[in-house]
């Protein structure tokens, strides 16, 4: 798969202000309003807010990945939110989340949605990554993280 | 220069498709070879046989009279009917039918045995001047080789297929030393015209390879002496005549063998080879009067090209080649069509070309003869693209391409107009397949209920995938998945969770709901030929079915396909008896 920032932008990448996780996902979702990614925000909000009902998307380590394959999602994507003060997400490690990665795919984009939960996962692994982001000050920096990133 | 080593043993190592894609070209030039030499060899002993017991030749060098000799095909025909006797079951399975029957059914792979038994049987048969052709024992024997090959390889029943399919093409391209018309009478004849198949590049490779060899073996000479030719483009409307006289022709010639196969159930029912005596017995007596019709034909084709016949011979030379190749043809004798029609085809197109003359009209016969060669071959098998390149290959001037165009599709066309449909798919029609539908005719009246099965694993939307891949891998089949209700929800087979395995982080982080597949599901009032044919849209193995929203069996394709198997084979027996095809 080519590289992450073929699927995000930098218009997707938010400093979050909500704690709670519900509306950090409702806060973060709405970078996709108004373009091509989304055109329900409503209905891909409550099915990113069921699922996380289902089992919590925080993996541990500050990190929470969001995701929803859903009709009206047009253009596989991913949004990047950061918390400076931490979100509860009931994560699997009790650790507040810092850093979430909400990810939306069509409905039939079954293996590019794969693809990308992989690819960013395997970036995520990464401390020294992680931690950078988490750290960023701007969303250029965010940016040239990924770009950086293998 | 390890560093070089490394990357290209990287590259080999890493890129399945590409290891995939060379060994498939390998495995295409070995088939292809093969089926060149098994080509070769049938062709030799065909040719042996020609000469040492060639009626002509014998009373020539021995001094017996030619009336005596015509007696070798009375010989043959024992023969023959003893070889059938001896192996019924490899007897059953004759002529590019066969092979046919074998690709779409995948009755897959051919006992190397029953290759060994067509090419001695095929060799008697056309060896002691039987009037039909080499190209479908040929096929048959190509197909067995790369059916042969693909099973010693242990490869799967879709890629033995594949090899099946380009083992025959190359046996003809080897047998007629024309590799392009081998490309499509594989796809014309062997895949129905079905361009899409994945056998395509396999067919190709393998009849460039099948051709070097053939090549290699007989050299650039060409089966037929082709005379100088004029080719003038403002007869267009006599080259359009002639095309449809033989559609007509061709359609004349199925007519004969259709009343002449009902005629040989009547007296035989299931046992028409055993006609082979009384007809070889016949054809002895039309022998002490006109030798021409001794065999395939190619020494008839040339002698005709080289205008040593009158015309009134020519007619007479004709009808009895109809006659005889139908009867032969009908007996279920080893051999197959496309040399005769080749032979009907000169006939037709010389005969044409000197009866106009007799109105004043000036026409090169030769020209019109190889037209003709075109026209019949597409006529009577159905294969207009194939006969194009065969009579260009055949003659190796871009000339005649375009008269042989319009004599081809003209002729083809005036066929299936009047057929509905080519000859191949009519006589698999006759045996209850309809390759039209291909399989879906005859599971129409399977209800999927009754192939279903009652052990099906079931997975809850909400449980992790982890939990559903300790599931599958003990699943004979994928999973079902449901809410918690017990609602249908989708499916999960090892298809859906290959790609989350690539990254142990993914499986923690999905549920199975995030990749259920939404599978459209069977109702139990549905054919097993619906069934498969939304397994076929979805690419999937299974398929549920539902009663309301719930789950109360599922139908496995391969199960479908075993059922349809069982089902042809009973019409088969029930139709044809021992003698199969």
């Amino acid at each position: 798969m080519s590289s992450l920032l073929e699927f995000t932008d930098s218009k997707y990448i938010k400093f979050l202000k909500s704690k709670n996780k519900y509306k950090a996902i409702e806060e973060l979702a709405d970078v996709f309003k108004g373009t091509d990614v989304c055109s329900d925000i409503k209905a891909f909000i409550n099915a990113l807010k069921e699922r996380e009902e289902i089992m919590t998307t925080g993996i541990g380590f500050g990190i929470a990945v969001p995701h929803a394959k859903l009709e009206s999602v047009h253009k596989i994507a991913f949004a990047i939110g950061i918390s400076k003060k931490g979100i509860d997400f009931n994560s699997i490690d009790g650790k507040p989340v810092h850093l979430v990665v909400l990810v939306a795919a069509g409905e039939r984009q079954h293996k590019e949605y794969l693809k990308l939960l992989s690819k960013i996962m395997s970036v995520l692994k990464n401390d020294a990554i992680r931690n950078e982001m988490i750290q960023a000050k701007s969303t250029k920096d965010i940016i040239e993280i990924l770009r950086n990133a293998k | 220069m390890q560093h070089y080593y490394n990357n290209v043993k990287a590259f080999f190592t890493t890129r399945y498709d590409l290891k995939e894609y060379i060994l498939q070209i390998g495995i295409s030039l070995v088939i292809g070879a093969a089926a060149g030499l098994g080509s070769m060899v049938f062709h030799t002993l065909i040719e042996w046989m020609r000469f040492a017991i060639n009626p002509s030749h014998f009373s020539r060098y021995l001094e017996i009279p030619s009336f005596v000799m015509a007696i070798v095909p009375v010989i043959g025909a024992l023969l023959v009917i003893g070889l059938s006797r001896l192996f019924p079951q490899q007897a059953s399975e004759r002529g590019v039918r066969s092979v046919i029957k074998s690709v779409l059914l995948q009755k897959i792979p051919i006992p190397f045995f029953t290759t060994v038994f067509h090419l001695v049987a095929s060799a008697v048969t056309l060896g002691t001047g039987a009037p039909l052709g080499p190209e479908g024992p040929s096929a048959k024997i190509g197909a067995g080789l790369g059916s042969y090959i693909s099973s010693l390889l242990r490869l799967n029943i879709r890629k033995m297929t594949t090899y099946t399919v380009a083992g025959a093409g190359a046996a003809i391209a080897a047998i007629f030393n024309a590799p392009i018309a081998g490309v499509f009478f594989g796809i014309e004849v062997i895949l129905l015209n079905d361009l899409k198949n994945e056998s395509l590049s396999a067919l190709v490779i393998a009849c460039v390879s099948a051709d070097m060899v053939s090549k290699a073996y007989l050299g650039n000479i060409s089966l037929l002496q082709i005379p100088k030719f004029q080719v003038n483009t403002h007869e267009v409307l006599y080259f359009i005549l002639l095309a449809i006289v033989c559609g007509i022709v061709a359609l004349l010639f199925m007519e004969l063998s259709h009343i002449i196969k009902k005629f040989y159930k009547k007296i035989r029912k299931d046992d028409t080879i055993a006609i082979l005596l009384p007809l070889s017995l016949l054809f002895a007596v039309a022998l002490m009067f006109y030798t021409d019709i001794y065999g395939i034909g190619y020494e008839l084709i040339n002698k005709v090209l080289a205008k040593e016949f009158p015309v009134n011979l020519l007619a007479i030379l004709l009808v009895l080649k109809i006659i005889f190749i139908a009867l032969y043809f009908q007996t279920g004798a080893y051999g197959g069509l496309f040399a005769p029609s080749l032979c009907i085809g000169i006939l037709v197109g010389f005969l044409f070309a000197s009866m106009l003359s007799f109105f004043g009209v000036t026409l090169d016969p030769v020209t019109y003869a190889l037209m003709g060669m075109g026209g019949m071959l597409a006529g009577l098998n159905s294969i207009p693209i194939t006969a194009i390149l065969m009579v260009f290959e055949l003659t190796n001037d871009y000339r005649i391409i375009l008269p042989v165009m319009l004599a081809s599709v003209i002729s083809h066309l005036t066929v299936t107009y009047y057929n509905k449909g080519t000859i191949y798919e009519l006589e698999l029609l006759e045996e209850g397949i309809d390759v039209r539908k291909t399989r879906i005719n005859i599971l129409e009246s399977v209800n999927v209920q009754s192939i279903a099965r009652k052990d099906f694993q079931i997975i809850n939307a909400k449980a992790p995938l982890k939990k559903a891949l300790n599931k599958l891998i003990e699943a004979e089949t994928g999973l079902i998945v449901v809410d918690d209700n017990g609602g249908y929800r989708g499916i999960l087979s090892l298809n859906e969770v290959r790609q989350a395995l690539l990254s142990s982080d993914v499986v923690e982080l999905l549920i199975c709901q995030d990749i259920v597949f939404h599978v459209n599901p069977s109702s139990i009032r549905d054919s097993a030929a619906e069934a498969l044919k939304r397994m076929d849209e979805y690419g999937i193995d299974f398929l549920p079915i539902v009663k309301g929203d719930k789950v109360t069996a599922i139908v496995l394709y391969r199960d479908i396909i075993s059922m349809y198997n069982k089902i042809v084979l009973q019409i088969e027996e029930k139709q044809y008896g021992h003698f199969g095809l």
